[in-house]
């Protein structure tokens, strides 16, 4: 099955299914989308994560697909880092782990596993969701799917996306934000959506994606479909993050602004993030193991209070200001946003920074609120 | 059970140079020529049938070099037929030498003979082999001593004796042969640790790929050549090096903390000490002093208070 831009979409050579949720509605419904894939029912998926994890020919588990029960909750609040400015966003965590193969991904360090995984018991999900929004004096709350994979890039498999937009739709205290690099966008076009939405892409300097993002749509193509959803009447999201230092950072990023207001009107545009590239120290060696030819490990990356690796602040600072006056050389209202940075680099960045994490939240809420 | 013939065997008759089951590193037969010379050989080699009247070494290879040293015509051995598997063979050798852990090169070798002689799988060799190395069944320990004994003769002998980390070690083995001794040649200038090689390696490699340069190259440039040649003392020298590689790897950060230090020296502070934030990234910058009575005290914060009013505080507060 091929992508619209002829990417090569996922496709399970062998599926697992964990016997707990063997009889789920999503997981039928996945099965039969690929009748050709071997399939076999495990009784424990850690222990098939565990063996995966272990395995030193990690590219023998590439083209297989865990479905597996989540047994945590389905919505966390985004960790943040102490000391920084957080959005105070809420992740769904309905899968676990990525194809595009990008050099600087976090899941790298995080999952420690190459093994796919959705978790198919999501009426546990919706349950879960209907306590939290309906629960006495619920706060208004943004939640993406894009924290531990990618929104997109297993839809065709999932069609979930659509699925959370309709169960959105009538939600008056929350958000679902899809986040990808991906452009399978047609399911969500004709959708009843009520601007409960807000689909987003990630974005980067083209000869970044080119050299760092293996298998993702070419940015010109995100763009597109950018384009087609907000002719829908969706409100969308740009993630200019990892923001990477490398020779021309300046032009490619320019670029990829003038072309996104080519494109998008400012008004529907509901935020627009900046993060420099991050992670923590211990997670260089697995990046420069797993991509031994990227060179965004070269940059002037030293270890914070919170043990991440960023780039020295001035070189942040000089970034982020640069790309808060491209934007606004074409819009005044657009919200922009810095993702886990100090007040002090806000400051000198913006000329201004929230109060606290609190004061952004109800900024960026203000943003999507009816 | 495996079946093994004691009899007597011509030496002419065993192959010198098959090493199928040679993974040992200890070099030297002296003490065994002086030893078997007198006593004679008292533990017997073991060999399998290679062909007809021919036989290779399983276990003994230092015996049989003591053996042909003294010129001696026969000698008594155990001998395996050739249809025993040669895995079983080797493991049994390393059994039989039975003299503990092997050297993190004996486990390479190996570890090559399993992937490569044996055709053993990867997944067989975690899960089956290195637990009978006495290994857990991890697949870093692959990653990690696969093809160490490719290295040259001196970072060899640095790992068995623990003066290089493993891991630095595997990637010197991802260079050229070239690089490879001049790497050595530097380690052996600076006399360094396994922390400090590690962290000059790691420094040099960034800077070698930042301009394009092979480590060769950026060992010859001209400013780690003088360094290399001034007269210090090594651990004077790695001191100034890794200073030098900071510069070149960390140019903006370098250069602030140049201007910061410079602010500092040109405030004398006396016994009054400032400390900037970590790489600058925090806010508050910190100072400490120490006093012996109110004199003193009062002495300290007039010095504080002229930091204020000669701009040093103000320097200080717009950095970076």
């Amino acid at each position: 099955m091929m992508s619209p831009t002829g990417r090569k979409l996922f496709s399970p050579a062998r599926i697992y299914i964990e016997e707990a949720i063997f009889s789920a509605t999503l997981t039928t419904r996945i099965v039969a989308k690929f009748p050709h894939s071997s399939q076999e029912v495990i009784g424990d998926a850690n222990e098939l994560l565990r063996d995966a994890a272990m395995d030193p020919v990690k590219d023998s588990w590439r083209d297989c697909l865990l479905l597996a029960r989540q047994r945590g909750p389905f919505v966390r609040r985004c960790p943040g880092t102490r000391e920084h400015i957080c959005c105070l966003y809420y992740n769904l965590d309905v899968a676990a782990g990525c194809d595009l193969g990008c050099s600087y991904c976090i899941l790298q360090g995080y999952l420690n596993n190459p093994l796919i995984t959705i978790y198919c018991n999501v009426d546990d999900m919706y349950r879960e969701l209907d306590e939290i929004l309906s629960a006495p004096g619920a706060a208004f709350y943004r939640i993406g799917t894009g924290e531990l994979t990618d929104s997109l890039t297993f839809d065709h498999v999932t069609e979930l996306a659509a699925e959370l937009v309709n169960y959105f739709s009538d939600k008056k205290n929350a958000i679902i934000e899809l986040k990808s690099k991906n452009i399978s966008i047609e399911p969500l076009l004709d959708l009843q959506h009520n601007g409960r939405s807000v689909i987003s892409w990630s974005l980067n300097a083209e000869a970044m994606q080119a050299s760092e993002e293996a298998f993702a749509p070419r940015i010109d193509s995100r763009l597109d479909a950018a384009a087609a959803v907000q002719h829908a009447g969706y409100r969308i999201g740009f993630h200019f993050d990892p923001m990477l230092d490398h020779a021309g950072w300046q032009e490619g990023y320019r670029e990829i602004v003038d072309k996104i207001f080519r494109r998008i009107r400012p008004e529907s545009i509901a935020w627009i993030s900046l993060g420099a590239l991050r992670y923590p120290a211990h997670f260089d060696e697995v990046m420069r193991t797993n991509h031994p030819h990227s060179r965004i490990f070269l940059g002037e990356l030293l270890a914070g209070a919170d043990g991440k690796l960023r780039y020295f602040k001035p070189i942040r600072v000089d970034m982020f200001r640069k790309m808060h006056d491209w934007i606004r050389s074409y819009s005044r209202d657009v919200f922009i946003y810095l993702c886990m940075e100090s007040k002090s680099v806000w400051q000198a960045s913006f000329g201004w920074s929230p109060k606290s994490s609190a004061e952004l939240k109800r900024l960026l809420d203000d943003r999507v609120r009816d | 059970m495996m079946q093994k013939k004691l009899t007597t065997l011509a030496i002419k008759d065993i192959d010198p140079d098959d090493e199928t089951y040679r993974y040992r590193t200890t070099a030297g037969v002296e003490s065994l020529i002086t030893s078997i010379g007198r006593i004679g050989l008292i533990n017997p080699l073991i060999v399998q049938v290679k062909g007809a009247d021919v036989f290779r070494i399983v276990c003994g290879f230092k015996r049989l070099a003591a053996l042909v040293a003294l010129q001696l015509p026969s000698c008594p051995a155990f001998v395996i037929n050739d249809a025993h598997p040669r895995v079983d063979l080797l493991l049994m050798a390393i059994e039989e030498n039975g003299s503990g852990q092997l050297n993190p090169i004996e486990l390479s070798v190996v570890l090559d003979k399993l992937q490569h002689e044996f055709k053993i799988n990867e997944h067989d060799i975690i899960h089956t082999y290195l637990p009978m190395l006495g290994y857990g069944p991890n697949p870093r320990v692959l990653q990690l001593y696969c093809g160490l004994h490719e290295l040259p003769p001196e970072w060899q002998s640095a790992l068995v004796a623990d003066q290089v980390p493993l891991d630095l070690a595997g990637e010197i083995l991802q260079q050229s042969d070239h690089d490879q001794i001049k790497i050595w040649s530097l380690f052996q200038a600076l006399h360094l640790s396994k922390n400090r090689g590690r962290e000059l390696w790691r420094l040099l490699a960034d800077i070698a790929r930042m301009h394009d340069l092979t480590i060769a190259q950026a060992i010859d440039s001209q400013p780690v050549q003088d360094i290399l040649n001034e007269k210090m003392t090594p651990s004077q020298k790695s001191e100034r090096l890794k200073q030098w590689l900071w510069e070149k790897r960390y140019p903006r950060y370098s250069a602030v903390r140049a201007t910061y230090e410079k602010i500092l020296h040109d405030a004398r502070l006396g016994h009054i000490r400032i400390q900037a934030p970590p790489y600058f990234e925090g806010d508050s910058y910190s100072v400490t002093f120490s006093f012996a009575g109110e004199g003193d005290f009062a002495e300290t914060v007039a010095h504080l208070q002229r930091l204020m009013s000669d701009g040093v505080v103000e320097k200080l507060s717009k950095l970076p």
